[in-house]
């Protein structure tokens, strides 16, 4: 059995490489079509004309495009992502001490939705009509329909504003902190490992309404397929076969009901999470959250596409993995999903 | 349909009647919004800026003194535009796509799986982001960038479609009375697949205004001056931590209803027309 | 046990549905009781509400469906009225049922042996590993070759008969006082479906079980079964043992029902099918929902106050017609 487990692995590992080279390729694509010439912006608006040429020869642009893209391969393969002239930093360094920032938030929300979302799938599912079903209703219609960056701002209003509950939005400390010392890059749970509860404190209330920004946004499609899957199996035959059995309730709706929604549950878990990715860059520049999408952005006004297209590969590569992980997971809930 | 059928389906869902008027008053605004508006939309007055909702200014005014509500008004044209031209342009292309694999399957269909596969490989959002980061900062590659990540969807609800169809027995009737391929798959398959279609379509448009939306709201696509409700609430985000809320509000709050309308549309719409889909 | 009072007995039952398109009566004032021992059989069309008479009897009724009237009655037990909990200690225990399509009734994701031990361990005290030896002997008594591999397979790895097969071992798994069958062969190719339903009259027999058959096929019903009930559009027209209802069916669906059967020694040509088709239960209803097919349908027919009777000359053969042959 589990030789039939790590054989799944290794053939969902070689099913992801496609996607993978799909986005290598594709975002490569997109960085030729940007506008305007590279080597012009990188000798500054002073450079003669062959001062820019030399720099195109010394960044290779004048190649044809194949070399170009193996050259372009063998940088990704040493990590190289470019050079950010916003930052002065390598784009690479700059994606790997801001991940941390987005995952966090990313992460955090996706727990709220998580924690919020399933049981009032499941309690709208069993009880349907019922008032929960109502509440559910209406938090899935507006979750789906309210955008992000709106549902932010109103969270700061009342709770910053209105409030005073909040911190005011700006990053992920307070200024009278420093950063804890660096672990996993995750605020809360190194200022935890430190021993330090106020930065924790600090960390956790700064973290709070972006996350639940994010969260609300995700909450609507995980309840909505909870609820939609979980009916659907309650009227399965098998599940009235296990109620003809004389199994309790509760049996019958781990065992029987809720383990055949998983697979449907884990796959919007993946699309939830791969929603909230991008939807970061919108969370992360209303709170101004240090995170990758707001250098993304940043980048991106200042037309620095090096970061910009580093970024794109970084979320992509990180989706692709994503969807390995659900793949995997629904492959061990339902087997017939691993053949 | 019976009408008792359609009396239950309106009893089952009370919001599809108030989602069809919600409709017409943003159709009605994207229409004649620039003729009703109370205000010029563009013209500024430093006198009267940030000043509260009241009976002159019944949503405010912003930060150059302009109408808020002359601006939301006169938005919806621009929001609702964009995603009308991007649903419409990922419907007829991934129609003709998802009709082509459907329909002669074999490596046509790879293919085109494998171009679907492509664009899913991104979180949506992110790649709509690149492709106008790449094409060009316009409101018109706004479109093609909502348009390419609508298009799998659009692809797949119809290769489905047309790949059951495709063996029917009204379909092989045709073939025997010698109509040819092209024409067996627009004029005998096509028009069973457009009811879900249709309901595809009308999800997807509020998708696709907040996708817009978030765009213009990060400075993608449109560009100010122009009332559009992503760039107003982007606008008014300096001034929510200072207390005016009603810049970035209105525009939020009509961009929500307006997606709100759509979502609750299309669940109707779904209901009526795909009765499989029905929970 | 006590002639006067049988193992199973439904009384009076009516279910009603509500639908898109109002309610529908799906089971009008049905009467029907099952013997300790015995096998009976409900036969009718598709869509005449033999299933639903079942599942509201087990009250796994779909939500949509309500009961509007009567009761069953199962041993001492008020089935309609009993708490759940008392209920889930009878069924799958005293009272089982098997289904149609028993690759669709068995948990697709949870090894077979594993669905015979929940219902192992909701309704005896057995130890885990006993459980699982249980289980395992289960299936070995419903001729699955090499049930300790098959123990470990998942549904969609056997064939339909032997998805059925693990069924009748889940559902027997207590020896239950009554089995009901619904439809256990349908889908089945024709080889499978007499082994099926020898092995469920063999391990009937063997315990002494009560057998509650439904079914569409007259042929099947009457192989297999003591009794028979006729039913058309949730209506008992006709009951009474295999042979009388053989020799000399009253009522005219009976009649047709058997003339639509395939029988050895009978000619393609003598078969016939029945006119029209089952009546659109939305509507309102004659009290004999048959008469609208019926060629031999008179002016009395429409008059209220049909009910099941028993014959004259034979009290075990109840009949519903105006009109008898």
């Amino acid at each position: 059995m589990n030789t039939r487990i790590f054989s799944t692995i290794g053939s969902r590992l070689l099913g992801a490489l496609p996607s993978l080279a799909a986005v290598i390729v594709v975002t490569f694509v997109i960085m030729r079509l940007l506008p305007g010439d590279p080597a012009a912006f990188f000798a500054g608006p002073a450079a003669s004309a062959e001062a820019v040429e030399q720099i195109r020869e010394q960044l290779g642009l004048n190649r044809s495009l194949p070399v170009q893209f193996w050259d372009y391969l063998g940088d990704l393969a040493q990590g190289d992502f470019g050079q950010s002239f916003t930052t002065g930093q390598p784009v690479a360094a700059d994606l790997v001490s801001r991940l941390p920032a987005s995952l966090e938030l990313t992460i955090v929300a996706l727990l709220i939705a998580v924690v919020l979302g399933l049981p009032l799938g499941v309690l709208s599912a069993t009880r349907p009509n019922s008032w929960v079903d109502q509440v559910t209703r209406l938090v899935t219609t507006t979750g789906t329909c309210l955008p992000t960056f709106f549902t932010g701002l109103v969270l700061i209003y009342v709770f910053y504003y209105l409030l005073g509950w909040s911190p005011a939005p700006l990053g992920r400390l307070d200024l009278m902190y420093s950063p804890p010392p660096e672990v996993t890059g995750f605020y809360t749970i190194d200022a935890v490992l430190a021993g330090d509860w106020e930065v924790f404190r600090s960390a956790l209330a700064q973290l709070i309404l972006p996350a639940v920004t994010l969260g609300f946004f995700a909450l609507a499609p995980l309840a909505r397929m909870t609820r939609a899957g979980l009916l659907g199996v309650l009227s399965s035959d098998y599940v009235r076969t296990a109620r003809a059995c004389g199994l309790s309730s509760r049996v019958v709706l781990t065992r029987y009901a809720l383990k055949n929604t998983l697979v449907p549950i884990l796959n919007t878990m993946g699309m939830v999470f791969s929603y909230l990715l991008g939807i970061n860059v919108l969370v992360e520049k209303v709170f101004a959250w240090p995170g990758v999408g707001s250098y993304a952005l940043e980048a991106l006004v200042a037309s620095d596409y090096a970061p910009v297209q580093g970024f794109v590969l970084a979320i992509a590569v990180l989706y692709v993995l994503l969807n390995l992980s659900v793949d995997i997971a629904c492959g061990l809930v339902d087997r017939r999903l691993a053949r | 349909m019976e009408r008792r059928e359609l009396v239950y389906l309106l009893k089952q869902n009370p919001l599809t009647p108030l989602a069809i008027i919600m409709f017409a008053v943003l159709v009605f605004a994207a229409l004649f919004g620039s003729v009703i508006s109370p205000h010029d939309p563009f013209a500024s007055n430093t006198a009267d800026a940030l000043q509260a909702p009241s009976l002159t200014y019944w949503f405010g005014t912003d930060q150059l003194g302009r109408d808020i509500f002359s601006r939301v008004l006169v938005g919806a044209q621009t929001d609702l535009g964009i995603a009308l031209a991007a649903v419409l342009l990922a419907a007829a292309v991934g129609t003709f796509l998802g009709a082509t694999a459907g329909f002669y399957g074999g490596r046509t269909d790879a293919t085109i799986g494998r171009f679907t596969d492509i664009v899913m490989a991104f979180p949506l959002f992110v790649l709509a982001m690149a492709i106008v980061a790449a094409l060009g900062n316009s409101v018109i590659n706004v479109v093609y960038a909502s348009a390419i990540i609508n298009m799998p969807f659009y692809v797949r609800v119809v290769r489905s479609e047309v790949a059951v169809l495709r063996g029917a027995g009204f379909v092989e009737a045709a073939r025997l009375s010698g109509n040819r391929n092209p024409r067996i798959l627009w004029l005998h398959i096509m028009p069973s697949v457009m009811p879900p279609l249709v309901v595809q379509m009308s999800l997807n448009m509020g998708w696709s205004m907040l996708n817009a939306a978030s765009l213009s709201f990060i400075g993608l696509g449109i560009r100010p001056p122009s009332p559009e409700w992503g760039i107003m609430v982007a606008d008014g985000a300096q001034y929510i931590i200072s207390g005016q809320w009603w810049v970035a509000f209105f525009p939020g709050l009509a961009l929500t209803l307006a997606v709100l309308c759509f979502n609750l549309l299309g669940d109707g719409l779904r209901d009526i027309i795909d009765p499989r889909q029905r929970k | 046990m006590n002639d006067e009072k049988p193992l199973f007995e439904v009384t009076d039952l009516s279910v009603k549905f509500h639908t898109r398109l109002g309610e529908v009566a799906v089971l009008d004032h049905i009467h029907l009781n099952v013997g300790a021992g015995e096998t009976v059989a409900v036969v009718g069309e598709s869509g005449s509400g033999k299933s639903v008479m079942a599942f509201a009897a087990l009250g796994i009724l779909d939500p949509a469906g309500k009961v509007t009237s009567g009761s069953v009655r199962f041993a001492d037990h008020d089935l309609l009225t009993l708490r759940k909990a008392a209920l889930d200690d009878l069924r799958g225990r005293e009272l089982a049922m098997i289904f149609q399509a028993p690759r669709t009734a068995l948990n697709p994701i949870l090894p077979v042996g594993r669905q015979i031990e929940d219902v192992l361990a909701r309704h005896s005290d057995l130890s885990r590993s006993d459980r699982r030896d249980a289980a395992v002997a289960q299936l070995a008594s419903v001729k699955i070759t090499d049930p300790a591999k098959r123990y470990h397979n998942f549904p969609y790895e056997l064939s339909g008969g032997m998805c059925q097969r693990v069924m009748i071992a889940i559902a027997l798994a207590c020896k239950p006082r009554l089995l009901i069958a619904d439809e256990p062969t349908t889908g089945l190719d024709v080889t499978t479906q007499v082994v099926i339903m020898d092995l469920i009259a063999e391990l009937a027999a063997a315990n002494g079980m009560a057998t509650l058959l439904i079914t569409h096929d007259l042929g099947l019903a009457s192989d297999y079964c003591a009794r028979i009930a006729v039913m058309h559009a949730g209506q008992i027209l006709e009951s009474a043992s295999a042979r009388t209802l053989f020799k000399s069916p009253r009522h005219p669906y009976t009649a047709r029902l058997f003339a639509a059967t395939p029988r050895p020694g009978a000619t393609l040509e003598s078969l016939t099918s029945i006119p029209g088709q089952l009546p659109d239960l939305r509507q309102p209803q004659p009290p004999c929902r048959f008469s609208t097919r019926c060629e031999r349908v008179q002016p009395g027919c429409t008059e209220p106050g049909l009910v099941l009777t028993p014959m004259p000359t034979d009290s075990a053969h109840l009949l519903a017609c105006r009109n008898p042959l």
